[in-house]
């Protein structure tokens, strides 16, 4: 009976160990679905759940799957697990998720990415003084880094969405204002034919083609004022965004190794 | 709190703009073909703002989206579809592209 036990626990510590050996050489190939599932069966049949659930979190974040991980790691609570998944937010363009989740403002490293979520949503100040309140001494290169960060947002020129709203009243020049020349042309061509025609219709008195056609005419121009208000306002956020993308591994890799110490 | 009234206004609204896009895209689009460099198409990007967003911020978006399709098409992230190079613009205002 002794036998028989020890031969079974060799058995399926052998048929485990031979399972996390193939999930380890599908992520070597990078077919990280593929080892997701063989480590999630390993991790099921009592296998190393912390390596398992180590390279499940990996294979999601390598395979750039930042919903698959924010689902999987739902609900975590390691300091490591959270990074992975407010950084999996920031990834999937919702800083400000990451935002809300990191509101704790009296942990360390809520505070961090508490800045970072904020210089995505273009929150200067609020990070500004946040950054005053990070105090702990592991955390100030991070510190450093993100005072370098908002000061060159601060500096960039955004186009104001307001000022490219009021412009639009000429159709056309709002959108010229935020950078779409092309678009700003087709706007001020589209709207003088819609409400030329107009005129001339009620000219000729057919007020009923001349109403419904100024029906159509007011969509279009509410359209270029609103248009060109979110054209200005997106490549605000686009360009912030594609500074902040640059760093944004770096502040990852240090904050992991911040945690993991 | 808006009134039943409201909501029943709104939705035929909705209902209608619904049913004009549509009947654009069942019988007349398919007469000149897939034509739209952007993805989703106008027609289909308008028809998804208003399901979303109502009648009035659908159409604005979508009266919008046909003054920009396909110029200044460097401004969008491009992707192919059945060997077809297309141009992403979402109606979602996701924070890349959310007005503040």
């Amino acid at each position: 009976m002794k036998y028989l036990l020890a031969l079974t626990g060799i058995l399926s510590f052998s048929f485990l160990s031979a399972q996390v050996n193939f999930a380890d050489s599908l992520f070597a190939r990078q077919e990280y679905y593929r080892a997701i599932t063989e480590y999630q069966r390993s991790y099921y049949n009592d296998g190393d759940k912390d390596y398992c659930h180590f390279m499940i979190r990996n294979c999601y974040w390598l395979g750039e799957d930042y919903t698959g991980l924010i689902e999987y790691l739902k609900g975590c609570s390691d300091p490591v697990d959270h990074i992975y998944y407010s950084f999996a937010h920031l990834k999937n363009n919702r800083p400000d998720l990451a935002l809300i989740l990191n509101a704790n403002l009296a942990n360390p490293l809520q505070k961090t990415l508490y800045c970072l979520s904020c210089s995505y949503l273009g929150k200067e100040k609020e990070v500004e003084e946040n950054l005053k309140k990070i105090n702990e001494r592991e955390y100030q290169d991070i510190k450093a880094k993100l005072g370098k960060l908002n000061q060159e947002l601060k500096e960039q020129h955004y186009k104001s969405p307001y000022l490219a709203g009021g412009l639009a009243i000429v159709p056309g020049l709002g959108y010229a204002y935020a950078g779409a020349l092309q678009t700003s042309i087709s706007a001020f061509i589209t709207n003088l034919l819609i409400w030329g025609s107009v005129f001339e219709l009620g000219k000729k008195e057919l007020y009923f083609s001349s109403g419904a056609l100024a029906v159509v005419g007011t969509g279009f121009y509410l359209g270029n004022i609103y248009g060109s208000v979110n054209f200005a306002a997106r490549n605000n956020n686009n360009k912030r965004k594609n500074i902040i993308d640059k760093q944004l591994d770096v502040f990852f890799k240090e904050l992991i190794k911040v945690e993991s110490r | 709190m808006k009134s039943p009234e409201s909501k029943i206004k709104f939705s035929s609204s909705s209902t209608s703009s619904s049913l004009v896009i549509g009947y654009y895209q069942k019988f007349i689009s398919p007469t000149y073909g897939q034509r739209c460099l952007m993805f989703p198409s106008c027609s289909q990007y308008t028809a998804e703002s208003i399901k979303k967003y109502g009648a009035f911020k659908g159409i604005l978006k979508g009266t919008d989206r046909i003054m920009r399709c396909g110029l200044d098409l460097h401004y969008y992230p491009s992707m192919y579809i059945d060997m077809r190079k297309y141009y992403i613009d979402l109606p979602e205002e996701g924070i890349g592209n959310k007005n503040k």
